[in-house]
């Protein structure tokens, strides 16, 4: 295989300084349809603010935070942009997420033997520095991306997401665990609460996971971290996949009554997607899109669909969609079937915030501090330095100074 | 447990650990599958046992509570002086801080302990209400690795200073989550029969706190040249890692724990 | 000394007929001076008379535990707490 991740980063934060320049220096997230925190910058993440807090979070942790709705619109306009972009190569397309997708560059490619597979490093290159060239000039300066080339998904992406933007990160074969092995655990989608069993456990890096026993990591973290295991060791066998799966069963619902409410409704859709949700999790997949084929009484019909775009392994987001798109639709009558016509998965996105209790490195410096805490404590601060560390006095060896 | 039923659970045990390795199956009280949060060492190899979570953990509230010359400043400045020095991870010293409302910080002995002074950052609010928020704001901002309240009494000697402290106390543990940080209280101990009825200044913070312990003196080092040092009893009043209960003992040696000087 | 006093404390001390103190009282509770560890004399930054300090210091222990030093100031004659191990 031959895989190409192209990646921008702060893809959705790039749109909004597009529109406000200043947000990119003081703390600032984007908010999505759901009123969630979907975006954030350091400044923000610094303060404390992570994904999906709602403002009011958001504002406890920081009261200075800058709350902006994400222009959902715009984003969806340039990810059908780069999406076309990449699709007018003719060769299969699977996104990943917001300003994220893959490029399968050895697809249709007869059987690759040992010459064509060592050519590939620098067919990638070529076809790389063209796509990068297209991208640049259809959106624009500030949404550049980064990419990474390997023989399987996750290092293409591990690479891309080491790579500053504009720049390419090609990993062969050889160089694949030197690559991965000081590269943090985070990479991986695993829940949070398994990365954090990984950090208290002094596990930190994919070389020392990958390094763990495979059936302890499955006794562990189930079959999900089975699948962590073996990309952490650079062993990534997923296919691009461009196209929709449509479910391999008939995934629907009756309701005799028919419904008139929301609730049983939504439990029944919950009971049906669950296990589906719990099967993709095996892979580090989630749900991506969904469509729903609503039936009501007197066979009246409409049509749900729930597109993600970052694929959602949580069921408790999905459902957070799946009430907001049946409370926005308007019901003719009671409801009596509702069938899952469509259902779109992808690999699990990691979360950009701090993903566990890793003790964040203190960056800031005491100027740097200060600056931030001055305007609202005045002149409190004191910096002391010696002055003559050998006076008799004790307190004439040193003096306070202002930072 | 009966013997053969004993004899066949053994032998179940060492089957699996023969087919899937030693480390698949372990007893529940190893000490190796307790999970040790984030933490910093206290520079004192057996306070570090006593506490454990192998020192003072980050992303909590730590209590320091004894009399004066009982050696909690003392450790808690040579904390101050690892959580500097970081995990071993960032390149740089990290940042500390310390509210001292006593107004009794001396960087010459906080060198002495081993703290880069360039890196640390002494606050004086004018009042204990302000010494709450700057807490807060400090964690809030991740910029420092572990601040030092000291102490408890100046923030409580004024009139609504213990209520706003303990108003505050949820949304402090809510912020070090996940900060990276840590906070240390450094309180002088009132008498028995008010902690006994929860009236004393330390209340609330003893409900927040995640670690509290209480420091005693126990007698002092001599030696040829002189008194050298003392020896210091800890207690362990609380913790989320460890049984209550517990004390260890930790020596302050005058040319050792802290560095040396001509005179006082 | 971990407890640094910015101004030193002035405190009463009872001393003995060689001027070194036997008790004291700080923070409303007495003191008594268990041993005397050291004591040492300064007469320095005399070329500035505001800054001049011309002080006898002892670093005592107390029968409670404490390990402090008090000073006395031959120039205003008061006896000061200056720090205190902590």
């Amino acid at each position: 295989m031959s895989v190409l991740c192209v990646q921008i980063p702060g893809f959705l934060l790039q749109i909004a300084y597009r529109a406000a320049p200043d947000l990119r220096d003081r703390p600032a997230a984007l908010l999505d349809a759901h009123e969630r925190v979907c975006a954030l910058n350091a400044p923000a993440r610094r303060e404390g603010v992570t994904l999906a807090m709602r403002p009011q979070q958001a504002l406890a942790c920081c009261p200075d935070v800058t709350l902006r709705a994400a222009d959902l619109d715009e984003a969806l306009g340039l990810q059908g942009e780069l999406l076309a972009a990449m699709t007018a190569l003719g060769l299969p397309v699977e996104e990943h997420g917001w300003g994220r997708a893959y490029l399968d560059l050895h697809a249709g490619s007869a059987e690759a033997s040992p010459r064509s597979a060592a050519r590939q490093p620098d067919e990638a290159q070529a076809t790389a520095a063209a796509l990068g060239k297209t991208l640049r000039a259809t959106l624009g300066e500030p949404l550049v991306p980064a990419l990474g080339w390997d023989s399987g998904k996750f290092t293409a992406r591990a690479a891309a997401s080491y790579t500053a933007p504009g720049r390419m990160k090609l990993v062969r074969k050889r160089d694949e665990p030197r690559f991965l092995s000081p590269l943090p655990t985070r990479l991986l989608p695993l829940a949070r609460p398994n990365l954090q069993e990984l950090s208290w456990l002094g596990i930190e890096t994919l070389g020392q996971f990958g390094q763990l026993p495979v059936q302890a990591v499955v006794q562990r973290f189930g079959p999900p971290g089975r699948t962590a295991h073996e990309w952490a060791r650079g062993l990534d066998r997923r296919p691009v996949r461009p196209t929709a799966v449509a479910p391999t069963e008939t995934l629907a619902c009756f309701f005799d009554p028919p419904a008139a409410t929301l609730e049983p409704v939504l439990a029944a859709l919950q009971a049906t997607l669950q296990p589906q949700l719990a099967m993709l999790c095996r892979t580090l997949c989630g749900i991506r899109s969904l469509h729903l084929a609503l039936t009501f009484s007197g066979q009246e019909t409409r049509s749900l669909p729930l597109i993600f775009v970052e694929p959602v392994g949580e069921i408790g987001r999905v459902m957070r969609h799946v009430r907001a798109g049946l409370e926005a639709l308007n019901w003719p009558q009671r409801l009596e079937r509702a069938e899952i016509k469509r259902l779109e998965s992808g690999e699990l996105t990691v979360e950009q915030g701090t993903l566990f209790d890793e003790p964040a490195a203190a960056t800031l410096t005491l100027a740097e501090l200060v600056a931030r805490l001055a305007p609202r404590y005045g002149r409190i601060f004191r910096q002391g330095q010696a002055v003559d560390p050998s006076h008799p006095l004790a307190e004439r060896r040193f003096v306070y100074t202002s930072p | 447990m009966a013997t053969p039923k004993r004899r066949r659970l053994e032998s179940a045990i060492v089957a699996v650990q023969q087919r899937y390795g030693e480390q698949s199956l372990r007893r529940a009280d190893d000490p190796a599958l307790q999970r040790i949060p984030p933490h910093i060492s206290t520079g004192f190899g057996s306070l570090d046992a006593l506490t454990g979570c192998k020192g003072l953990p980050l992303n909590a509230n730590v209590l320091l509570t004894g009399r004066m010359t009982s050696g909690k400043l003392t450790v808690a400045y040579k904390a101050l002086a690892a959580a500097q020095a970081g995990a071993g991870r960032a390149r740089d010293a990290a940042t500390v801080a310390i509210l001292d409302l006593a107004r009794t910080a001396s960087p010459d002995y906080l060198a002495r302990c081993g703290l880069d002074v360039e890196r640390v950052l002494i606050a004086r609010p004018d009042s204990g209400q302000a010494a709450v928020d700057l807490a807060l704001d400090l964690v809030r901002t991740r910029g420092v690795r572990a601040v030092l309240a000291d102490s408890l009494a100046e923030i409580a000697g004024e009139s609504g200073g213990a209520r706003y402290l303990a108003a505050n106390l949820g949304k402090l543990n809510r912020l070090l989550d996940g900060s990276g940080c840590l906070v240390m209280w450094i309180d002088e101990p009132e008498p028995a029969w008010m902690r006994l009825l929860n009236w004393d200044r330390g209340a609330a913070l003893r409900q927040y706190t995640a670690l509290h312990l209480s420091f005693q003196q126990e007698q002092w080092v001599e030696q040829a040249k002189g008194l050298a040092g003392y020896t210091a009893q800890v207690r362990l009043v609380k913790s989320r890692w460890a049984r209550a209960g517990a004390t260890a003992t930790i020596s302050i040696l005058f040319n050792g724990t802290v560095r040396a000087q001509s005179t006082w | 000394m971990t407890r640094l006093f910015q101004p030193a404390i002035p405190i009463a001390v009872e001393s003995d007929a060689r001027g070194r103190p036997q008790q004291f009282y700080w923070q409303e509770r007495l003191h008594r001076v268990a041993r005397i560890e050291q004591s040492w004399e300064i007469d320095t930054d005399w070329w500035t008379p505001a800054e001049r300090a011309a002080r006898t210091y002892f670093a005592v222990t107390t029968q409670a535990g404490l390990l402090c030093v008090v000073y006395h100031d031959r120039l205003g004659g008061a006896w000061y707490l200056s720090s205190a191990y902590d």
